[in-house]
């Protein structure tokens, strides 16, 4: 592993300031599973269909405020993901975030990941009022 | 909210990293609202024209080591595409853009949040 004399403080504003990772792999159904061992903190993951397929990740507790969020995805070929977006944040209440999935092809349109996808997610959370 | 042990470290190469994080709520006409309390050491963001927005931090900082925005929406976002135009630290402003799927300029629409999180170096130390 990597030997380096590395920095271990990150300063900010914000207090109590959390990371959490999500690795999520889909069948060929958009059906998720969530690599646990690499998952922290996270509880579940799921699908939700209000105007589309989106992706629900249920947090294994509950924190003051989203900070921040981003996928990456990952394909073994190419992927026809183009866009992530979230589109319901309640992670003081529900401990869920949703993310939405746009697709190249015939315009762009909303779909699951394939089977090929995998998806990095990083979330950054307040844990702190103050 | 959350009792858990975390581990409070996270090392990096980059010395005395600082990390801001923004929250912009947008209304009609692409009219930005910067929300406050989710937003410390962001001092405003103005539009200056379509799809093109100026962050003014509220402190000068070293260097800028990252820049991510991600959008929180119902449906397609108006504009997925988020980019820096422009960094002056030495004004401490950040400009950027929001653009359409289609690659040009465009505004987001209203309802529509736009979250951000700005990595900044606080060192002239390599």
């Amino acid at each position: 592993m990597a030997n380096r004399d590395y920095n271990q403080l990150c300063s900010a504003l914000k207090p109590g300031r959390v990371q959490l990772f999500a690795y999520v792999t889909f069948d060929g159904s958009g059906n998720p599973f969530l690599d646990a061992a690499n998952s922290k903190g996270v509880e579940s993951v799921g699908i939700v269909v209000t105007d589309g397929y989106a992706l629900q990740l249920t947090l294994e507790d509950k924190y003051v405020a989203l900070l921040h969020s981003s996928v990456a995805v990952a394909n073994g070929s190419e992927t026809n993901i183009v866009y992530t977006t979230m589109e319901t944040v309640s992670v003081d209440t529900d401990r869920t975030i949703t993310f939405a999935f746009f697709m190249v092809g015939d315009g762009i349109g909303r779909g699951p990941p394939s089977a090929d996808d995998s998806l990095y997610i990083s979330l950054t959370l307040s844990n702190s009022n103050t | 909210m959350a009792s858990r042990s975390f581990n409070q470290f996270c090392a990096a190469l980059e010395k005395a990293r600082v990390e801001i994080f923004a929250k912009i709520t947008f209304g009609a006409a692409g009219a930005p609202t910067l929300v406050t309390a989710a937003s410390k050491g962001v001092a405003s963001v103005t539009r200056n024209s379509t799809g093109n927005y100026t962050l003014t931090l509220s402190d000068q900082y070293y260097g800028l080591l990252g820049f991510s925005g991600s959008w929180l929406v119902t449906g397609f976002p108006s504009t997925p595409n988020v980019a820096l135009l422009s960094v002056s630290l030495s004004s401490k402003t950040l400009q950027f853009m929001t653009g359409n799927d289609e690659g040009n300029l465009a505004n987001p629409s209203s309802g529509e949040t736009l979250y951000l999180k700005i990595t900044l170096s606080n060192t002239s130390a390599i």
